[in-house]
């Protein structure tokens, strides 16, 4: 059975697309459009950081904590989470390897476990 | 000639589908503008099997017994969240996985934030990738293991395989992997031409925040998103097609963080140096030679990839001077590789067959 043809909206639709779509593919791989790209990360990045600047200054004034504050309280967390997790690991790995005086005792039933 | 006005029966036919459709479509639209009936995502029931950090194996639970061995351990990417392969009820890689036989694992990374942010690819090649493959085989008995790396997650099984070749894989397949960063389109010129700095990307977390990833991918294709609801007007009377098309548009809009030190290597050695073309790939003060890979391996390239063109992928075998790697060319898109109709009748298919003829029966060698 031949498939039943797409109502006619669809049918403009695609044609719509099929003319469009190509150009506008084409168009966001040129150096103009990364360029553009480029340009309006920057800018964003600057307005964003002058208002950080404003606002950081207006609530310094009356003592009240910034997002810049926030942030970095959150990454001296995010230090501290680190530190732990290295402490755990270093634990797990001790407790997972006998000590130095009983390594060749248990080198023989490890070397077993291994080739299981 | 034939005639242009249909019979009585036909029109009353015609008439009654159409009134059908029109209830479904308006029953359907109010369901899918309120949220409601949403599908259950990641469906298959899964354990821990091994944690690291925020890294995780699941193993999933089938109800076919286990055929072939060694276990499957997938790799997700860094950069989307792993349920695709699991998406829902009746479009599921990992429960088609499960009913051909194999014993399914997947590697998820989690979702990175502040703690994550200084995690580089070594923490992930040298540290997680061989601890997890260690999880992998304690958790299922079996001393190897086969990988099959998802997009970016190809990146860095290949990457840790070559780094340790003491890692019992007994197989390794990468599926929509870009491994010549040249052929890589959209946003990565920017960075490859430093018109963007690395950290100007950055969040406050210190990760490239999902958005930026998502508008990455989404502007390859600027008039997709109008395709999409011209589809989904299309469609919305068909339950199972909304059902679908809602599980999949969730997927495509969870992007996850991208850890900013990995991200930075990402861009210095693959963007701008295309470290595996070039043979520049450098981790840990040391080479990654993709020529130490002696495992049989597959490349599987979709050849309707927008996100890793196929000439982004094809290399890889040529690359691998240590084993005889094939490829195989799926009529895939990027996400049509391991979801959809598509994946079910053609792709999935064909890469049970390639992991069935690189196993072992189960039983077989039990002596």
């Amino acid at each position: 059975m031949a498939p039943s043809k797409p109502p006619l909206w669809r049918q403009a639709f695609d044609a719509v697309e099929g003319r469009i779509g190509p150009p506008a593919e084409r168009a966001v791989q040129t150096d103009l459009f990364a360029d553009t790209v480029a340009l309006a990360l920057k800018s964003r990045r600057r307005i964003q950081r002058e208002i950080e600047r404003q606002s950081r200054r207006a609530l310094h004034l009356v003592n009240i904590p910034t997002a810049t504050d926030v942030k970095r309280v959150s990454e001296q967390l995010a230090a501290l989470q680190r530190q732990t997790r290295a402490l755990e690991h270093r634990l797990a790995e001790q407790q997972q390897s006998p000590p130095p005086s009983q390594r060749g005792a248990r080198s023989g039933s490890q070397t077993k476990e291994r080739s299981r | 000639m034939s005639p242009t006005v249909p019979v009585p029966s036909q029109l009353r036919e015609r008439i009654g589908r159409d009134v059908d459709r029109a209830y479904r479509r308006s029953r359907n639209g109010l369901r899918y503008a309120a949220g409601s009936a949403r599908p259950k995502i990641g469906p298959t029931p899964k354990d821990v099997v091994w944690k690291r950090d925020k890294a995780e194996v699941w193993r999933y639970r089938g109800t076919t017994p286990v055929e072939w061995a060694p276990p499957v351990l997938v790799v997700h990417s860094l950069v989307s969240r792993s349920y695709v392969l699991d998406l829902y009820k009746g479009n599921s890689a990992v429960q088609f996985f499960l009913d051909a036989g194999l014993d399914v694992l997947l590697l998820d990374w989690g979702i990175a934030d502040e703690v994550e942010a200084q995690n580089t690819l070594e923490t992930y090649v040298d540290e997680y990738l061989p601890r997890a493959v260690e999880g992998a085989c304690e958790a299922t008995g079996s001393d190897e293991i086969t990988i099959l790396g998802y997009c970016f997650g190809g990146v860095l099984s290949l990457m840790s395989a070559a780094r340790h070749p003491e890692m019992p894989i007994r197989n390794l397949m990468v599926m929509a992997t870009p491994i010549d960063y040249n052929h890589m389109p959209g946003m990565t010129g920017l960075l490859k031409d430093g018109k963007v700095q690395v950290e100007e990307l950055f969040d406050d977390t210190g990760n490239v925040p999902p958005e930026a990833l998502e508008s990455s991918f989404r502007i390859l294709k600027p008039t997709a998103e109008f395709t999409q609801y011209a589809n989904l007007w299309q469609n919305l009377w068909n339950d199972q097609w909304v059902e679908g098309y809602q599980a999949m548009n969730q997927w495509a809009g969870d992007h996850v963080p991208f850890p900013g030190a990995a991200f930075k290597q990402v861009a210095e050695q693959l963007l701008t140096n295309n470290g595996f073309v070039e043979g520049t790939l450098r981790l840990g003060g040391r080479d990654v030679d993709l020529g130490a890979i002696t495992c049989p391996t597959l490349s599987i390239v979709a050849e309707r990839d927008h996100i890793v063109p196929i000439d982004a992928a094809t290399p890889l075998p040529g690359l691998l001077t240590g084993t005889e790697a094939e490829e195989l060319r799926l009529n895939a898109g990027h996400v049509g590789l391991v979801a959809g109709r598509q994946a079910a009748k053609v792709t999935l298919p064909a890469i049970v067959q390639w992991i069935k003829d690189h196993s072992d029966r189960v039983g077989e060698d039990d002596e």
